[in-house]
């Protein structure tokens, strides 16, 4: 019958390439519990058994946590084939290691495990000439000086978890090729910092590199180091950069690392005694690295949970019609100097006339300088800051600045011929004021100004219908508003309010921003125009409730 | 092999923006097909180019049915135009690709079928098709027990009793 039979008659290399596919589901890189379902292939047929014996690649994927006879047949039937060679330790104290040389390994990948591996030092310090990526998260162990005995000229992505000295492998030969690197330590390691000449020079020899990682394993800076040095860092491919550690070593690598033109991600944790500090350093380069660029990143996140650690995400595309920036300091525990110091380092760096959304979240305020009169986010401040973002489409306030953020809001009333160039300081009634001419979404959260501020609040529900009555005149309509998390006191109120508002059909979507031509500007108007003739009597409604 | 006879001009108006092939099929029917629709199969661009060395049309003769040839020009039309990675001679091999919903659609077909169809691309060295049915042949019998795989493929349990049950087969596949 197998004579005949479709399925046995069909070439080994169609079967094979069939049982590829079920080979990759079974055993799939880095997956914990080894998938060997896929060998009852070689059980149906002598033919289909041939046929899987014969392609040795099949074979190559090997999880070392199998039973030590299946790992030998496993790397007996792969013959020469390039390795793929995964192991999860499991809970085994003192686990031995089921390879003793890397010479057919193509990657390696050896999961975290808290004991230690038997002859791991010895494996590593082999030769690997078809390795390509190297993962080895199980520690601690002494990175050998010689890593991968110097040869591992296909090396692209190595990955080193909790190495407990890698001090002295920055010399290896094997880095010149890396496309990805990532090397950590946890917060607090007691590892040495690896001499920065090596660490330098070993970054200069990677020209391809798109990722590195270097997760509290920084070189040390030198001391009274002013001058920048030739970039250590140049890879023109280079796509995300990572640093973790003191912030003085990371300013010290940032100077040496030349920012390429095309996108980039940067991912800053910094330990440090006093984060605005750490600002005023580490912004400027990044403006530097923007070279003419009048919005050197498209994004950026700081986040800030006590006063000195602080992470910082900056991400640089191609695409910067929307740029966009978060800020979030969180938990109560920065005071409101650092907040302000550390903001108006971020609005300097990314120019807020080219802003497009802002997201602020300042849950709670150290108490420390809560009450000081210099630094303290108000009215003035947020005009300072933000006076010229008429390119605002979307905001979102959260926590202790909204109370300060809301009255500035006023400005954007239907008072036309108040709208002249930004910052425009002062309305006829001598309020402060700055023109958000193309606000599309506002969300605002945690409002208490009914509190803080009570005046300020009537006013902000009489401000609310008339931002959005502009939706006929020149204004671009506001097409979300999110009240939230506000206080009870208000509440019932604000619901009042928001069910009364008919905003546009339309959710409001980021790519629908100011990359509109005038022409489409105007069509918009004249489509608003429409929508604006069935929401008069709305509106009309609307101020009547306002006014009452 | 394939089997070229010559073909006189009149059946084969090759002289458009995209040129006409002529296939025929092991029931010999003659089916007519624009050459751009079939250039994802690196046989029959071999064999184009071979027709433009001696300057004389040909029809090409295919060891596979009609219906499985007009089910790979179905294919090949779909696709015709795009870059479908797996069939870039250039590329590098591809990894697991994603799975195209079309590909689901166009393969649900009995067992015969799709055998038919995985041999008929291999043979026109259609890399992208192959790979589409391999895919769905792997789907049929992943997770399966050897009987299982034996019914569904149709395939005879052709092991002696003895090593079926030979400890070497049974623990170690």
């Amino acid at each position: 019958m197998n004579a005949v039979a479709q399925a046995s008659r069909l070439l080994p290399e169609i079967l094979a390439k069939i049982f590829s596919y079920n080979v990759a589901e079974n055993v799939k890189w880095r997956k914990k519990k080894p998938g060997i379902g896929w060998i009852s292939v070689t059980h149906v047929c002598r033919h289909w058994r041939q046929v899987a014996l014969d392609h040795c690649r099949l074979w190559r994927h090997i999880n070392l946590s199998l039973d030590e006879k299946l790992v030998e047949m496993f790397l007996v039937r792969s013959r020469e084939a390039p390795l793929v060679i995964s192991w999860i330790p499991g809970t085994v104290y003192n686990a031995p290691i089921k390879i003793a040389q890397l010479a057919y390994v193509e990657k390696l990948h050896l999961g975290k495990f808290d004991g230690r591996v038997e002859g791991l030092e010895r494996l590593l310090g082999s030769p690997a000439p078809v390795l390509e990526v190297a993962e080895i998260l199980c520690p601690p162990l002494i990175c050998p000086a010689d890593l991968f005995g110097g040869l591992a000229p296909r090396l692209r992505c190595l990955c080193l978890h909790q190495c407990s000295d890698f001090s002295s492998s920055w010399t290896s030969p094997i880095f010149s090729q890396l496309v990805s690197l990532k090397i950590e330590h946890t917060k607090g390691s007691s590892a040495p910092k690896p001499p920065r000449a090596e660490v330098f020079d070993a970054l200069k020899s990677m020209v391809m590199l798109e990722e590195l990682i270097l997760n509290y394993c920084l070189p040390k800076c030198l001391q009274n180091s002013s001058t920048p040095e030739a970039f250590a860092l140049a890879s023109p491919f280079l796509q995300r950069l990572t640093l973790s550690g003191d912030f003085m070593d990371i300013v010290d690598l940032l100077r040496c690392t030349r920012i390429p033109d095309h996108g980039v991600l940067l991912d800053l944790t910094c330990t440090t005694p006093q984060s605005a500090t750490v600002f005023r350093e580490i912004l400027p380069l990044l403006a530097e690295a923007g070279g003419n660029s009048p919005a050197p990143f498209s994004r950026m996140e700081v986040e800030s949970q006590t006063e000195r650690v602080f992470s910082l995400r900056a991400e640089r595309s191609s695409d910067q019609t929307t740029p966009s920036i978060s800020v979030r300091f969180e938990w109560g525990l920065v005071s409101e100097w650092t907040a302000i110091e550390v903001m108006r380092a971020v609005f300097k760096t990314l120019p807020v006339e080219h802003l497009h959304s802002l997201d602020i979240d300042i849950e709670e305020l150290s108490a420390m300088t809560w009450w000081g009169d210099r630094h303290r986010f108000d009215r003035a401040l947020w005009l300072d800051m933000l006076g010229s973002a008429n390119e605002l489409t979307k905001i979102a306030v959260w926590g202790t600045a909204v109370h300060s953020f809301c009255p500035v809001l006023r400005l954007t009333t239907r008072d036309g011929h108040h709208w002249q160039s930004s910052p425009e300081t002062t309305s006829p009634g001598g309020q402060m004021t700055f023109f958000l001419p193309r606000l599309k979404s506002l969300s605002l959260f945690q409002m208490d100004f009914a509190h803080f501020y009570p005046d300020e609040g009537l006013r902000l529900r009489k401000l609310l219908p008339l931002l959005l009555q502009e939706r006929n005149a020149t204004i671009p309509p506001l097409v979300e508003l999110e009240l939230g998390a506000c206080c009870h006191r208000m509440a019932d109120e604000l619901d009042l309010l928001v069910k009364s508002l008919v905003l546009c059909d339309n959710s409001y979507s980021e790519d629908e921003d100011s990359a509109a031509s005038e022409e489409d500007e105007d069509d918009e108007d004249e489509d608003e125009d429409e929508d604006g003739d069935e929401d008069d009597g709305d509106w009309e409604g609307d101020d009547g409730m306002d006014e009452s | 092999m394939p089997t070229i006879v010559s073909v006189d001009d009149s059946t084969v108006p090759g002289e458009g923006s995209s040129r006409l092939l002529l296939l025929v099929s092991s029931d010999n029917k003659h089916i007519v097909v624009e050459e751009d629709i079939m250039s994802r199969s690196r046989f029959i661009s071999k064999q184009v180019e071979g027709f433009e060395a001696t300057s004389q049309r040909h029809a090409i003769l295919l060891p596979f049915s009609s219906f499985v040839l007009n089910k790979v020009i179905e294919y090949c039309s779909h696709y015709r135009g795009y870059y479908l990675l797996e069939d870039d001679p250039d590329a590098a091999p591809p990894g697991r690709s994603p799975v195209r919903e079309w590909d689901q659609e166009f393969l649900d077909v009995d067992r015969n079928m799709l055998l038919r169809i995985i041999k008929a691309a291999h043979y026109l060295e259609i890399k992208s098709l192959v790979g589409s049915c391999a895919r769905a042949i792997a789907d049929m019998i992943r997770g399966k027990t050897t009987e299982e795989m034996r019914e569904i493929l149709g395939v005879e349990n052709d092991f002696t009793p003895e090593e079926e049950h030979s400890p070497s087969s049974k623990c170690t596949g």
